[in-house]
């Protein structure tokens, strides 16, 4: 019986462990926007303000006449124009290493880039991917820019 | 022959999407060193290396662009951009957790900067230098970050945002041997993003 509280406490505290880091994984931050700016989280939508976390595989979608300003946690930093679709498909960063990787994709539209502390750590370690390239980042200001 | 006037537009419209297309234009850093960004497709990897220069994807060598043109052209998403992260350093009394004179002459515009920062994410980290023992040093360098995110709360920057380390006499500005006072490691530093 013992065992079994036992082996039933340690489950709970790894389920909580694993709770708190998955609490503690954002990916990002919206530091500025204006107009509408949505976000679609596992299938569904929500407008987006000023301060709100971004996290893995969210899609950041901007309206017409609208601008989304985001900054990752190991500092880079995104501007998303109008009619633009972004998707932060992969985030991972250790504070302490400043390893990890990034990978974000640009869907539609133009966004502006400045690269952070992971594209710095390795030069394999950020991609941004769009329909028909992936781009390798070495560093650091950069437009990308679908035409559409 | 009707059907194939009909095909006329249709072709130069499918034409014109497949050239119009994805572009990637790397800029000069702030500090107007160039990185570069490599762009891969199947049919090869373009490299992007001058400032200025603009890969169309799928269509050869890249062409070299001005300030000028990416500014006209890309000036409202390049001003859309974050605000930069910065880091501030604030300096500290032998073996105590006040603030040198000069550090704390510097505080009102930090304070400042903070407040003015959009949704800031603040890491608070303290040092001391080499004198005392590390497990002392480790406190005291955890009390000096700990004095800072005060300063900052009570200056209206929210507590969840703020994140206070102790890293005690590891990562010494200017390398010591034990023991030895050094004013530049007995320090924390805010980085702000």
């Amino acid at each position: 019986m013992i065992r079994f509280l036992q082996s039933c406490a340690l489950l709970l505290s790894i389920t909580l462990l694993s709770a708190s880091a998955l609490a503690a994984e954002w990916a990002g931050t919206v530091k500025a926007m204006n107009g509408t700016v949505q976000v679609e989280r596992n299938g569904q939508q929500s407008p987006l303000s000023v301060g709100d976390k971004l996290y893995p595989l969210d899609k950041v979608i901007t309206a017409r006449d609208s601008h989304v300003a985001i900054t990752l946690r190991d500092d880079t930093l995104i501007s998303g124009s109008a009619n633009t679709q972004l998707v932060i498909n992969e985030f991972a960063f250790n504070p302490s290493t400043q390893n990890g990787g990034v990978v974000i994709s640009v869907v539609k539209g133009i966004a502006a880039f400045v690269s952070g502390l992971v594209a710095k750590s390795s030069p394999t370690a950020m991609r941004v991917t769009t329909p028909t390239a992936t781009l390798g980042i070495r560093g650091t200001e950069f437009i990308v820019d679908l035409g559409n | 022959m009707a059907n194939l006037k009909h095909c006329v537009p249709w072709l130069a419209l499918s034409l014109l999407a497949a050239c119009a297309n994805e572009k990637i234009v790397l800029l000069p850093d702030k500090d107007g060193k160039v990185g570069r960004v490599d762009v891969i497709t199947k049919g090869g990897t373009t490299e992007l290396s001058k400032a200025y220069s603009v890969a169309s994807v799928g269509g050869g060598a890249p062409r070299q662009s001005n300030q000028e043109e990416i500014q006209s052209r890309y000036g409202a998403v390049l001003d859309g951009l974050p605000p930069r992260p910065q880091r501030i350093e604030l300096n500290f009394e032998f073996g105590s957790d006040r603030l040198t004179p000069q550090s704390k002459a510097l505080v009102p515009g930090v304070l400042k900067l903070l407040k003015d920062f959009p949704a800031p994410e603040v890491v608070v980290i303290g040092y001391t230098d080499a004198v005392g023992d590390s497990a002392f040093n480790d406190k005291l360098s955890l009390e000096r970050a700990q004095r800072i995110r005060d300063l900052l709360i009570s200056a209206g920057i929210p507590k969840d945002v703020i994140q206070v380390v102790g890293r005690g006499e590891r990562e010494p500005q200017v390398p010591t041997r034990p023991g030895v006072p050094e004013p530049r490691n007995r320090r924390v530093v805010i980085k702000l993003r």
